[in-house]
């Protein structure tokens, strides 16, 4: 019992790490056009899960935003749309990749002290 | 179809323009989801899984909404509540005890009164409540923070409220008071002007002379109603706000001169009054009924001067500082 507890706790602290993470994740794979569930199966192969309810309304915020740009294509048996970085985009994610570095080393250089 | 009603669940209260858009994307993902998934399962078992997976569609709608929307958010639920009791409170009381009033000296039958009083009981309330949801409806929507009468900006610690000196704080009783005051007269101006006048002993009975004369005051309804107005809005503002600051000083001073000369102007207007009593007044007494007109408007002048040079005198004294 204790140890369930334990673990919600535990499970809920990662969560929050994570999140903070989760649009760099997304930013870094698309460069290339993706749609919505390929970019899902793409991150999980490469070992970060992520939920379709958190990634859809993530991708329109960020298109909303001006980082993301899409477009629809109605080839296809199904509609897709598109998301792939804008030239703005490209640039923020830039700087994201410097800021996590930073926090990166940051963090590190704290947890080594500790030991 | 169970995935129709999903989709129909997330998208019902999203914007028009994305409800269509964003319907389209999720039948889509709904199917990609589905055509990964291990053959073996049944196409039902599949769709329950996907939409589990997917969630409440409430909390999904949310997601897409990106900012939760509120009529009275949680920063202003609080004070809300305190007013609306209070504003309630008071109409209760003041129009109980107007019709309290009004069954001693009416002649209608008492099935008759109680009717009636429930029925302005519960349009008064319903008015009060109204302005009171209206005025924090707009409140929220504008994001304008009753602390300062500004819109909510980046915080700086410059924004932290005075301590409230007690003699700051706006009395809530005095705020009650006054609204039920307020709601006496106009209930007995608006539903009760048969029983306004002045009551003598004439052998056994008693007698009766309305002082006001119906049909001149029905043209007057509008002002009445309108000082009426004035009268509870002022107090409104105190309330929520709760303490006196230069500014609310200066609204109610305001207010307070505008109520005044529309009630001045209401009674200079002869027709109001029933001519009848007119006579009487100034046949059995030395004065002449103008004397009278002028005496009372002397008072109100006088009242309300005195009451916008104390609500000055707080506002510089309490809320000055800048």
């Amino acid at each position: 019992m204790e140890n369930n507890i334990d673990d919600l706790v535990l499970n809920g602290l990662i969560q929050e790490l994570r999140r903070g993470t989760i649009i760099l994740a997304v930013l870094s794979q698309l460069k290339q056009p993706q749609y919505g569930y390929s970019l899902i199966v793409l991150m999980n192969e490469k070992g970060f899960d992520i939920e379709a309810n958190t990634l859809y309304p993530l991708l329109r915020r960020l298109e909303k935003q001006g980082i993301l740009e899409s477009f629809w294509d109605t080839d296809g048996t199904k509609p897709r749309k598109y998301y792939r970085l804008s030239e703005y985009g490209e640039g923020v994610y830039l700087k994201l990749c410097a800021a996590w570095s930073d926090i990166n080393r940051a963090v590190k250089h704290l947890i080594d002290e500790e030991e | 179809m169970v995935i129709d009603r999903y989709i129909y669940a997330v998208t019902k209260k999203l914007p028009r323009k994305l409800k269509n858009e964003i319907g389209s994307e999720l039948k889509v993902l709904i199917d990609d989801m589905m055509d990964g998934m291990d053959n073996a399962l049944s196409e039902e078992e599949k769709v329950d899984k996907v939409l589990r997976e997917l969630g409440n569609p409430q909390e999904l709608a949310s997601r897409y909404r990106g900012k939760e929307r509120y009529l009275i958010g949680p920063n202003y639920f609080d004070k809300y509540l305190f007013v609306m009791k209070t504003v309630v409170l008071s109409i209760f009381i003041g129009i109980s005890v107007a019709w309290g009033f009004g069954s001693i000296f009416s002649i209608e039958s008492i099935a008759g009164m109680i009717g009636d009083y429930i029925g302005t009981l519960l349009s008064a309330t319903l008015q009060g409540a109204t302005w009171v949801t209206g005025i924090f409806a707009l409140l929220e929507y504008n994001e304008i923070s009753v602390e300062t009468g500004m819109k909510q900006k980046a915080w700086d610690p410059s924004q932290l409220p005075e301590l409230p000196d007690k003699k700051a704080i706006i009395s809530r009783g005095e705020s009650i008071f006054a609204i039920m005051i307020a709601t006496i007269i106009l209930t007995l101006f608006f539903f009760l002007p048969e029983i306004i006048g002045i009551y003598y002993k004439a052998g056994d009975g008693l007698n009766f002379i309305p002082l006001l004369n119906l049909e001149g005051l029905a043209r007057f309804k509008v002002i009445i109603f309108l000082v009426f107005t004035t009268n509870i809005l002022i107090e409104l503002i105190k309330i929520i706000k709760g303490r006196w600051t230069m500014k609310i000083a200066i609204i109610t001073t305001l207010l307070n001169v505008i109520s005044a000369t529309l009630s001045i102007n209401v009674i200079y207007k002869i027709d109001i009054w029933n001519s009848e009593i007119v006579q009487k007044i100034e046949q059995y007494t030395p004065v002449s009924f103008e004397r009278i007109i002028l005496i009372t408007t002397a008072a109100i002048i006088i009242i309300t001067i005195g009451e916008s040079v104390s609500a000055l005198y707080k506002g510089i004294k309490y809320g000055g500082k800048k």
